[in-house]
C-alpha cells in the first residue's frame, strides 16, 4: 500500500484535490533541495582588447552536475541583479557574463572586448545550487 | 478547522517562529514542485544551423528549466555560451533570435555547429507546477 503526505491550500481539500498549485505540499511531487548559495565577485577590464576571460568559481564537490542558477550585479551597483546570462552585444565591443558547472565547481564567467582601454570594475555573482542532480 | 503542519531548522522553534527562513517546511507556504524531469541526447550535424526541439509530450504549457551538457563536459542553462577557448566554441545556442522556449508538448532552441564534425547535446529538462 501507497501512502502519501499531501497539505493543500486553505480552502481546498488535500484528500481530494488534483491540482498541485492548490496543494502546498505533495510527496507524489519531487522539489529543489537547497545545498549553497552565495556571492562571488569577479574584477575585469570593461574595455579589454583582445577580448579578455576573468572568471571566479565555487566548488560544491558534488560529484554530479547539480540544479543551479546565478544572477549578477555586473558593476556591483548594489541594486539590480539580473538572470545570468547577460550578453551585450554593442557595435565593436561584446560584454558577457554567464556560468557554467561541472561536477565539482560552480563557475562565474566575464567576457569582455572592448577598445583596449583600462576600465575596471568588479561583477557580484549570485549563485544558488540544490542537491538536484540533473542526471546527465 | 485548519491544520498547520511545519518543520524549522536546527535552534528554532517550530511553534514560535514566524520567519519563513527558519522552517525546512511550513504547509502555509506552496513548495516548488517538479511535474516532470527527463534527460536525452541530441546529435547536432557539423555544419547544422537551425531549430532542435526536445519532446517532453507532457500536455500543458508549463514554467521550465533546461539544462545542456557541452562536449567538454561544461554544463550550463538555457542560453549560457560556454566559452574561454573551449572546442565548445563550434556548438552554440542562439541567445538572440530565438533562445529556448516552452509550449505544451516540447522545448525549442536554436543551436549551431560550425566544427568539421557531429557532436552530441546532451539535455536535462524540468517542468514546475506553474503554467504559462
Amino acid at each position: 500500500m501507497t501512502h502519501k503526505i499531501r497539505t493543500s491550500k486553505a480552502g481546498y481539500n488535500a484528500i481530494t484535490e488534483t491540482a498541485p498549485n492548490n496543494l502546498t505540499f505533495s510527496s507524489d511531487y519531487n522539489t529543489l533541495k537547497y545545498d549553497i548559495s552565495g556571492y562571488v565577485d569577479v574584477t575585469y577590464n570593461k574595455d579589454a582588447s583582445p577580448i579578455t576571460y576573468v572568471t571566479g568559481n565555487v566548488a560544491h564537490n558534488l560529484g554530479y552536475e547539480p540544479f543551479f542558477y546565478v544572477l549578477v550585479d555586473d558593476e556591483s551597483s548594489g541594486t539590480t541583479f539580473e538572470f545570468t546570462p547577460k550578453i551585450f552585444r554593442p557595435l565593436l565591443a561584446a560584454r558577457s557574463f554567464y556560468a557554467f558547472t561541472t561536477t565539482t565547481t560552480l563557475y562565474f564567467v566575464t567576457e569582455m572586448l572592448g577598445a583596449g582601454g583600462t576600465d575596471n570594475k568588479t561583477a557580484r555573482f549570485r549563485y544558488f545550487i540544490f542537491r538536484n542532480n540533473l542526471g546527465f | 478547522m485548519s491544520y498547520k503542519f511545519a518543520v524549522s531548522k536546527a535552534t528554532k522553534n517550530v511553534l514560535t517562529a514566524t520567519d519563513p527562513n527558519d522552517f525546512i517546511f511550513h504547509s502555509n507556504y506552496n513548495t516548488f514542485k517538479i511535474l516532470a524531469h527527463d534527460t536525452g541526447t541530441i546529435s547536432v550535424a557539423s555544419g547544422f544551423n537551425g531549430t532542435k526541439t526536445i519532446t517532453h509530450s507532457y500536455g500543458t504549457r508549463q514554467g521550465f528549466f533546461v539544462f545542456f551538457k557541452y562536449p567538454s563536459g561544461r554544463t550550463t542553462y538555457f542560453h549560457n555560451p560556454i566559452r574561454i577557448g573551449s572546442s565548445d566554441d563550434t556548438l552554440t545556442i542562439d541567445y538572440f533570435l530565438n533562445p529556448p522556449s516552452n509550449n505544451a508538448n516540447t522545448i525549442s532552441f536554436d543551436i549551431a555547429n560550425s566544427g568539421g564534425s557531429s557532436l552530441d547535446i546532451k539535455y536535462s529538462y524540468y517542468l514546475f507546477e506553474i503554467a504559462i
